[in-house]
């Protein structure tokens, strides 16, 4: 047995030596140049991508589809050309001068994706009821989703769909490439659902520390999140949703103390009584949403429907209230103090942007809503116009 | 014995594993040969014009859809098209194309056109044409959409190079671009092309024949929405039932998939495209012998009992004449200028199991008579012969007793073979009947 494991041991060798002098010989790819055809219909587009991203970043910018660039379990059609050369310049714009005015252009240089990839189409997932908006796969490539559905005269819903994308997939590549202190994932043990994330509510998720419900899914998604939403959020919004974390909130199930709620149901923060003297005529109401249809921001749905989308609003609301009721607070039974949480998730982003990567994450604030509040879209387009 | 086994296939290996220095097959790497495809493809759709119809499908449970496609070689391709849900209207839109390394040469729509890839938008269908549940709600296609391809492999190009047969990459359906005159003006092609595939089938025949070689017919039905199920005539319309799509073709139609039918014999048969031949009927490319079309007026009639509306405007030379008599004879004997014959029809009645044909008479300024007659469609030579039976009821009998004109144009309409003709041989929903010189058009309700 021993003998025949050196026969076959010294016949093997040969065979692998033998075949290592070959020469490789020339290419056997084609020699096609990369450089846009002049006489193409979309020479300019393709010639300032060259010059944005490609030059000065080694960025692939693909804004034709390729499905193997997707997850072909997916039905996806490709970006209308329109709004791909559109969101490239609010990429360019947004994001990459974002960081670029910050700190230059190396930090974009060496961690910025090398391929960003436009898919015209959401990423619907039927099973579940969502919708995919954007990928980061291992530091390389970024893919924006519903990029048909881009609206430029609507500043939130852009922030919604892309804006917060952006920065949601590169807080991703950032801490796939340097980790996030693990005291980020004992702040909220024992609270993420990675599969019923997305029938909780925003109010919910808030008073148990979660700045959004995609946040509440797992403590990666936790911390991209909340990147991306304190760099493009209004103050408004945020100060809407720390408002929302500091409520308690019920289905108005009367369940015994430490009993878990329906998560499918609404939840409420405030209670009146029809009749004081009665318990039996108690209604709950002011649940939360992430965005009614076409209103693509958290808000509070009163009484009958009002869409409140401020701490102004809201507060205004609950006094026309009380003219007719005496309302009362839901008791906060989580045992979380939701604001806080979401306070130190944020201060722990800030402190690791500062020792990991030298960057201020409030100066970052301030440049990202600057910007995104003040694009003018027709001055970018003349950037790739202007091209000969 | 089995050590030298082992031994004599290491000895095959080893003697083999050098034999790499074949002569190449090809005279150029696989990545060079595809290159050229590209650029050879690229000049066959960009060649004199670059303009194409493309026959289209999305999936098995709808039509097929024709485009009108202008490759330019600047990347750009200007699609037209106008069916049902872009609203019906003819429209344009500019969007990108390439020729792409992928399975092979593959040709792709790589940026949105709302025209085109509305077939591969995963969003849920909505309109008055979504597909709807069992009790009419709407199903929720998020996620699919109609799962049509926007890229496709190119498997075969004509000699001719005016031809060319693509396969949806995802799919795997039969996509055929056919080069047109880049001359052609392709708003009034793609209005003839809508008057064509609209008035090849209807709705009010929606049941058809399919006669093959032998003669044996069967039974098609709902050929006007693009999916026809076919069963063999007298045979179980639910166990025996056949479904296929089609797409209307200026030259006829073409089958997404070749479609299986078991003839009397048992059978199987296959069917992929028939073209016009007559008055639009359709005869399979394969077999001339095998032919779908309504049958004859008094078949038409019989098989799908549906009611005839004759158009009161319509009637020329005899009946005419005969119409203007009986309408003449009422306001003399009722006194009443506008006494008139509103309307008249051929109903198919269940109760009796024949046909009727129903006179409304307007008598006075508030009185109306109707009355009804039962009649019988047979096949004549060339024609159908209409035979008029009894009255329909006691009314009926008094009124036929009281018109001496209604006699005579009940006469002239059955006394001799009527002559019958339609826009289409597949879908006579209207039709001209012409009997002793005299003439009416019909319209299937």
């Amino acid at each position: 047995m021993k003998f025949s494991r050196y026969i076959i041991a010294a016949m093997v060798a040969p065979l692998f030596a033998a075949c290592s002098s070959d020469d490789l010989g020339p290419t056997i790819f084609p020699n096609v140049s990369d450089e846009p055809d002049p006489s193409s219909y979309t020479y300019k587009f393709d010639k300032w991508l060259n010059m944005n991203f490609r030059d000065i970043y080694n960025v692939d910018f693909k804004y034709l589809m390729e499905d193997v660039e997707a997850d072909m379990k997916y039905n996806l059609v490709p970006a209308t050309y329109d709004n791909a050369r559109d969101l490239a310049l609010l990429t360019k714009y947004l994001w990459y001068d974002s960081y670029k005015e910050l700190t230059g252009d190396e930090f974009i240089k060496s961690y910025g994706p090398r391929i960003l990839h436009l898919v015209g189409s959401p990423a619907y997932n039927p099973q579940t009821g969502t919708e995919t908006l954007g990928l980061a796969e291992g530091g390389l490539k970024v893919t924006l989703f519903k990029v048909n559905e881009m609206d430029l005269d609507d500043i939130f819903m852009l922030n919604e769909y892309y804006f917060r994308t952006m920065h949601h997939e590169f807080g991703h590549i950032l801490h796939q490439t340097k980790s996030y202190p693990t005291d980020f994932n004992l702040l909220s043990t024992g609270r993420y659902d990675d599969s019923a994330w997305q029938s909780r509510q925003p109010g919910y998720v808030a008073s148990l520390g979660f700045i959004t419900p995609y946040a509440s899914s797992q403590a990666r998604e936790d911390f991209a999140e909340t990147i991306a939403n304190y760099l493009t959020r209004t103050p408004e919004q945020m100060d809407l949703i720390l408002w929302m974390a500091q409520k308690g909130w019920t289905t108005g199930s009367d369940k015994a103390d430490g009993e878990l709620e329906d998560e499918n149901a609404d939840y409420f923060c405030y209670y009146y009584y029809d009749d004081p003297a009665n318990v039996e005529t108690k209604h709950y109401f002011l649940t939360s949403r992430e965005q009614l249809y076409k209103n693509y921001r958290v808000g509070l749905v009163g009484l009958n429907g009002e869409y409140l989308t401020t701490v102004e609003d809201v507060e205004a609301y609950l006094d026309t209230v009380r003219e007719t009721h005496e309302i009362f607070p839901v008791e906060d039974k989580d045992n979380v103090n939701g604001y806080d949480v979401i306070i130190q998730k944020q201060s722990i982003a800030r402190n690791w942007f500062a020792d990991q990567w030298k960057i201020s994450f409030d100066q970052l604030r301030d440049i990202v809503q600057r910007r995104q509040n003040s694009f003018d879209i027709d001055a970018l387009r003349s950037e790739i116009e202007s091209i000969q | 014995m089995k050590f030298s086994t082992y031994l004599a296939a290491l000895a095959a290996l080893a003697l083999t594993a050098c034999s790499s220095e074949n002569d190449d097959i090809f005279d150029q790497s696989a990545a060079d040969r595809l290159e050229q495809y590209k650029k050879d493809y690229t000049e066959v759709l960009t060649a004199d014009g670059g303009l194409w119809t493309m026959e289209y499908f999305s999936n098995p449970d709808e039509p097929g859809y024709l485009f009108v496609m202008k490759f330019d070689k600047n990347g750009s391709v200007e699609i037209s098209a106008n069916h049902k849900w872009i609203g019906g209207e003819f429209k344009q839109e500019t969007s990108l194309w390439r020729m792409i390394a992928d399975n092979g040469p593959v040709l792709s729509f790589n940026s949105y056109n709302n025209l085109f890839h509305i077939f591969s938008d995963p969003a849920n269908i909505t309109g008055a044409d979504a597909p709807k549940g069992e009790e009419g709600d709407d199903i929720n296609e998020t996620g699919y959409g109609h799962e049509g391809d926007y890229e496709f492999q190119v498997m075969e190009v004509s000699d001719d190079q005016n031809t060319v047969r693509l396969l949806g990459k995802k799919r795997l359906y039969d996509i055929y671009l056919r080069r047109i005159d880049a001359n052609t003006d392709v708003n009034t092609y793609m209005d003839d092309y809508k008057q064509l595939s609209s008035n090849l089938f209807c709705k009010e025949i929606s049941k058809v024949f399919f006669t093959d070689e032998t003669g044996e017919k069967y039974i098609v039905q709902n050929a006007h929405t693009g999916v026809l199920s076919i069963y063999p005539a007298g045979g179980d319309a639910v166990e025996q039932t056949r479904t296929a799509n089609f797409i209307v073709t200026p030259n006829g139609i073409r089958f997404m998939e070749p479609f299986e039918y078991v003839n009397a014999s048992g059978q199987e048969r296959y069917i992929s495209e028939m073209k016009f031949s007559g008055n639009y009927s359709l005869v399979d490319v394969d077999n001339d012998g095998c032919i779908l079309n309504a049958g004859t007026f008094a078949e038409t009639s019989a098989l799908n009992k549906c009611n005839w509306k004759v158009d009161m405007k319509s009637f020329d030379g005899s009946l005419k004449t005969a119409m203007d008599e009986w309408i003449e004879e009422l306001r003399t004997l009722y006194n009443y200028k506008s006494a008139n014959v509103n309307e008249m029809y051929f109903d198919y009645d269940s109760s009796k199991g024949s046909y009727v044909v129903r006179f409304y008479i307007r008598i006075s300024a508030k009185g109306y008579e109707t009355n009804r007659f039962i009649v019988d469609f047979s096949n004549a030579d060339n024609g159908v012969r209409i035979s008029c039976g009894e009255a329909y009821d006691n009314d009926s009998q008094l009124a036929y007793n009281a018109y001496p004109k209604l006699k005579e144009f009940l006469n002239l309409l059955t006394s001799s073979v009527a002559q019958y003709s339609s826009k289409s041989d597949c879908g006579p929903k209207s039709v001209i009947l012409t009997v002793n010189g005299g003439s009416m058009t019909i319209n299937a309700l």
